[in-house]
């Protein structure tokens, strides 16, 4: 699956996945600004997307605490970067 | 359209919502299990809520508050030996509550609303912050935190309740450490300050610590998720609901006790014809959707389209009131709205008693705003400028330029920022400013020449030089270009006081920066550039310019200067309602007389200053304190040395709870020379000592230094004891060389007495030859008679009568109309044998005579003629704290009899015969 490719997704972007219990409809994206939705099928949510930094990184974390969002895992994910060519 | 007068009204209020202690509904769940935890941990320094949002946490403290408030005492209520219920029914209605928001991240306004909430509990602790923020020199949170937290110690006030909702919006570490210093601080557990934090993440304060010594009690999500019991409650019997025990179950069990979860689900509920309601559950409890989501949409999407226009309208706004929701929304019904949105208990939190402010649930708020995001972006920005608007019609500034900023409209928000900085810095509110300007765009700032001179006095405040400087230049660049371009001095865009405002205050920052560094002659030129170019509108900062030059000045010695300038920032301070500095200011006006020798004026400027100081309050005030100090020494010198020893223990009194180093030091050093004056040696070398201590420990000002070894070297010389004095002299390298003028005068003057008693008379005169010469010209009278003393008795040992009664008549004529006594008397018989000669000679026959008559008088108050022993003392002291015999006896481990015994010697050697007349007169000798 490819991210989506939004303007300014510079080479130095990290690569985040947040995976949440509970699924989101798709007007959580501008809440969680532009990371991708995915619902899970056992009642979990995955927020996926490039990150800038880690200041960003805790925003994010920071947004989905002040929710009420149940935090299950943050990963960051090892890019090929063959899959940025989508 | 709400009227101007509403704006001092709607200001006000929106300091008192953040300070508003929540009220608890009517049809609330109980939760007495949590309520009673809270309870027990009264015994402890910290109780911590820590848990998501919608948990409850705001809604279970307040209820338990108000339990307090009603409690009696119960007395089978014990935990630890400690006796909770004493703790409990003490503190009732002493609860002092801080809603905590982002801007509390600027360390100086984060201390203000905490003084303000501490106001309902002791008044003067607000009061001694503000002073001490609007000083010249405002010190660092930590040391105003150290000072509160020493004054919330040492006053005898009953135990009360701080409570920080919503901690986890601060992010600043200097709030951090504050909070830290405190908890590490805080007196044990069963008397003063309790404090609750609730946050919806652990704070980074030192809990561990807390935890491993029992001094803290958290209460977590898992402790606030409701039991199937509380659900049925809550949904059943406050909701109204008839739902059975099965979807009950279910619905607790999708929520896992999520409060806001099962209220939402309540709502959505209500709206449910019954048939529909076992469906609703059913389908709910089998979703995977996030809880909040879903029931979001339920409860939203069954209100009228009105409604919901109402709400994602207003989910802009922090904070709500009718009026302002009509601006927004463009309607006229906010205020009821707003009403029926409470009574329909629709996630709506009134902030006052009246009804008139509000808020919605932090949850609420952040679902509405995104949703209205993710709807209908285009209307954002009109709605934040309506709100913008309001807010600055209202004169809510800060509010204002946040919906400007979020508009995003930075012009507006431009103008708004340039209009409420100056108040803003004032109260030092420096981050807040910062903040402000560094969300608009660089260029903006750049073309703005008040932005940048605001952003470089904040940066310069927070020394942040380099990047203070490049602003000050491009704000100067801005009006030389300008100017340039017309061919004129300064631009006609802009007034021409416009311009040299700027370039005033863009040379106080630097002087700021200068004297920071130590460039002290940069920093007085620049402040005096800074003083000829602001007119008198910019009234707070040319008080503060006009106070720091006439320190500057007084510390030169430049006596004209340093009148001049005090007195101007006397006047400036007044005007501008800034009391600490107007009497500061007076103070240092005085000491400029006092070198004068203008004794009489001096202490009429002492006596407006206290006036001034009590009309606003300000008795305990270090201000005041240093004025009693002042007034002290002036005392001292006419010789009523029982009034001057009230006055100085005042004095250095005032300045027990806000230390203030340099002005210890000096009281310390002026109440060694009254006590040596009384004979009561021993009190005068514990005072010194004091001095001294101060001195090794803390960055004390020379001038300070000087007076406090002055009256050192006088009290050795005094014993007799020439080596110790000449030591300590030479510790200090004082040296004969120094250039001659004011700053090392007094110096040279102890060493020209030093000298005398050495016997190197030709040494001796030659320098105080030198210095009479400085003195008389500059005017400073008061050093001249004394070097005129000296001199006499320098020439008299060198039997050159003839002219050591010039000086000594010269000396008199000076001091008469003052009234000067010490100056001749502390001389001891030398002195008493020239004045004796010259009485004869009949010169100044009255004075003298005076004079004469003092020698011979006996202190005051005398020493006590047993002093107490050690024990005796330990014990004095204890009877001071307030103990009783027994507890004296325990704490010493000693028998009551023995305590006794020492309580009846103490009695009979103060002369006494109560304990509180033990303490008084304890604490007249200085024993205490």
């Amino acid at each position: 699956m490819c991210a989506d490719n939004k303007a300014g997704f510079g080479a130095t972007d990290e690569f985040y996945q947040i995976r949440v219990k509970g699924h989101l409809g798709p007007e959580w994206s501008t809440w969680f600004d532009g990371l991708t939705i995915t619902n899970e099928p056992h009642g979990e949510a995955v927020l996926a997307g490039p990150v800038v930094d880690q200041a960003a990184l805790h925003g994010v974390l920071a947004q989905v605490r002040d929710l009420g969002l149940p935090l299950l895992s943050v990963n960051r994910v090892e890019r090929d970067l063959g899959e940025d060519r989508c | 359209m709400v009227e101007s007068s509403d704006r001092m009204e709607t200001g006000e209020s929106l300091l008192l919502t953040k300070l508003f202690v929540p009220q608890v509904r009517p049809n609330r769940v109980a939760r007495p299990g949590l309520v009673a935890r809270l309870t027990q941990a009264l015994s402890g320094k910290l109780t911590l809520v820590s848990a998501p949002a919608g948990f409850g946490k705001t809604t279970l403290v307040a209820d338990w508050l108000t339990d307090l408030r009603c409690t009696i005492p119960d007395p089978g209520l014990k935990a630890d030996g400690v006796s909770i219920q004493n703790r409990q029914s003490q503190i009732q209605n002493r609860v002092a509550w801080l809603s905590l928001d982002d801007g509390d991240n600027d360390p100086n306004r984060f201390l203000a609303y905490l003084a303000a909430a501490l106001q309902e509990i002791q008044s003067d602790w607000s009061q001694s912050v503000q002073e001490l923020l609007s000083s010249p020199q405002p010190p660092a949170l930590t040391a105003v935190m150290a000072a509160l937290i020493n004054a919330i110690a040492a006053s005898d006030s009953p135990p009360f309740v701080l409570v920080l909702d919503d901690y986890h919006l601060i992010s600043a570490s200097c709030v951090h450490d504050a909070l830290s210093l405190l908890l590490d601080r805080l007196p044990p557990s069963s008397q003063g300050m309790h404090l609750v934090i609730l946050s919806r993440a652990d704070p980074p304060l030192p809990l561990a610590r807390l935890r491993l010594r029992g001094e803290l009690t958290e209460i977590r999500a898992d402790d606030l998720r409701f039991t199937l019991e509380e659900a049925l409650a809550l949904l059943n019997e406050v909701m109204g609901l008839g739902l059975t025990c099965q979807q009950i179950a279910l619905l607790e069990s999708r929520t896992e006790g999520w409060v806001a979860g099962l209220q939402l689900a309540g709502l959505s509920l209500q709206g449910l014809p019954l048939g529909q309601v076992g469906g609703f559950v059913e389908t709910f409890a089998g979703s995977h959707r996030y809880v909040m989501d879903y029931l979001m949409e339920e409860v939203f999407s069954r209100q009228p389209a009105d409604v919901q226009q109402f709400l994602l309208h207003t989910s802009i706004l922090d904070r709500l009131c009718g009026p302002l929701c009509d601006a927004v929304t463009d309607r006229d019904d906010g205020q009821a709205m707003l009403e029926w949105l409470d009574t329909a208990n629709l996630f709506v939190v009134p902030l006052d008693h009246e009804r008139h402010w509000y808020r919605y649930h932090h949850l609420f708020t952040d679902l509405l705003h995104d949703r209205l995001q993710y709807t209908q972006t285009d209307s954002l920005p009109v709605l934040h400028l309506r709100a913008a608007e309001w807010h600055e019609r209202h004169g809510l500034i800060a509010d204002a330029v946040g919906h400007a900023l979020a508009a995003p409209d930075f012009g507006r928000a431009a103008g708004l920022i340039e209009q409420s900085a100056p108040e803003t810095l004032a109260r030092g509110e420096l981050g807040t400013v910062l903040h402000w300007i560094e969300s608009l765009p660089q260029e903006l700032v750049g073309s703005r020449p008040w932005l940048c001179v605001y952003q470089a006095w904040a940066l310069a405040h927070t020394d942040r030089h380099s990047e203070a400087e490049a602003l000050l230049q491009c704000a100067e660049q801005h009006i030389h270009i300008e100017s340039r371009g017309q061919g004129a001095p300064f631009p006609s865009s802009m007034q021409q006081t416009d311009a040299q405002r700027i370039l005033g205050h863009v040379a106080y920052v630097r002087a700021r920066v200068a004297s920071v560094r130590g460039d002290v002659s940069r920093a007085f030129d620049l402040l005096r550039r800074a003083r000829a170019l602001l007119p008198d509108r910019d009234l707070l900062i040319r008080c503060l310019v006009a106070y720091v030059l006439g320190s500057t000045h007084l510390t030169s010695g430049d006596l004209t200067g340093a009148d001049d300038a005090f007195a101007d920032a006397a006047r400036l301070g007044r005007a501008a309602d800034n009391i600490h500095v107007a009497g500061v200011a007076l103070v240092g006006l005085a000491k400029v007389r006092k070198l004068q020798g203008r004794l009489r004026e001096a202490s009429s400027l002492y006596q407006e200053a206290a006036r001034l100081l009590n009309e606003r309050g300000r008795q305990q005030s270090q201000a005041m304190g240093n004025v009693k100090m002042g007034m002290g020494d002036l005392l001292r010198e006419w010789n009523d040395l029982a009034s001057a020893r009230r006055h100085l223990v005042e004095g250095i009194k005032c300045h027990q709870r806000w230390p203030n180093p340099s002005s210890l030091a000096f009281g310390y050093g002026i109440l060694a020379q009254v006590l040596q004056a009384q004979r009561d040696e021993q009190g005068a070398f514990d005072a010194l000592q004091k001095a001294r201590h101060l001195i090794q420990r803390y960055d004390v000002y020379p001038e300070m230094r000087r007076v406090v070894q002055a009256c050192e070297v006088r009290l050795w010389l005094a014993q007799s004891n020439v080596g110790i004095a000449s030591r300590r002299l030479w510790e200090s390298q004082v040296v004969e060389e120094d250039m001659p003028g004011f700053v090392h005068e007094l110096d040279q003057i102890t060493l020209a007495r030093l000298l005398i008693a050495q016997k190197r008379f030709d040494e001796a005169l030659g320098l105080l030859a030198r210095l009479a010469q400085t003195a008389e010209v500059e005017e400073r009278n008061g050093r001249l008679i004394e070097i005129l003393v000296l001199q006499a008795l320098g020439l008299q040992a060198q039997a050159r009568s003839v002219e050591a009664h010039a000086d000594l008549r010269k000396a008199l004529a000076l001091a008469e109309p003052e009234d000067y006594v010490r100056i001749f008397v502390d001389e001891g018989a030398p002195m008493a044998a020239l004045l004796r000669r010259a009485l004869s000679q009949n010169v100044a026959p009255n004075y003298v005579g005076r004079l004469l008559a003092a020698f011979e008088e006996p202190a005051a108050l005398s020493p006590l003629v047993e002093p107490l022993t050690r024990r005796e003392l330990e014990v004095l002291r204890l009877i001071a704290d307030g103990l009783k015999n027994q507890e004296i006896a325990d704490r010493l481990v000693i028998s009551v009899a023995t305590v006794k015994r020492h309580v009846t010697n103490i009695y009979g050697k103060l002369g006494v015969g109560r304990r509180v007349q033990a303490v008084a007169r304890a604490q007249e000798l200085g024993l205490l």
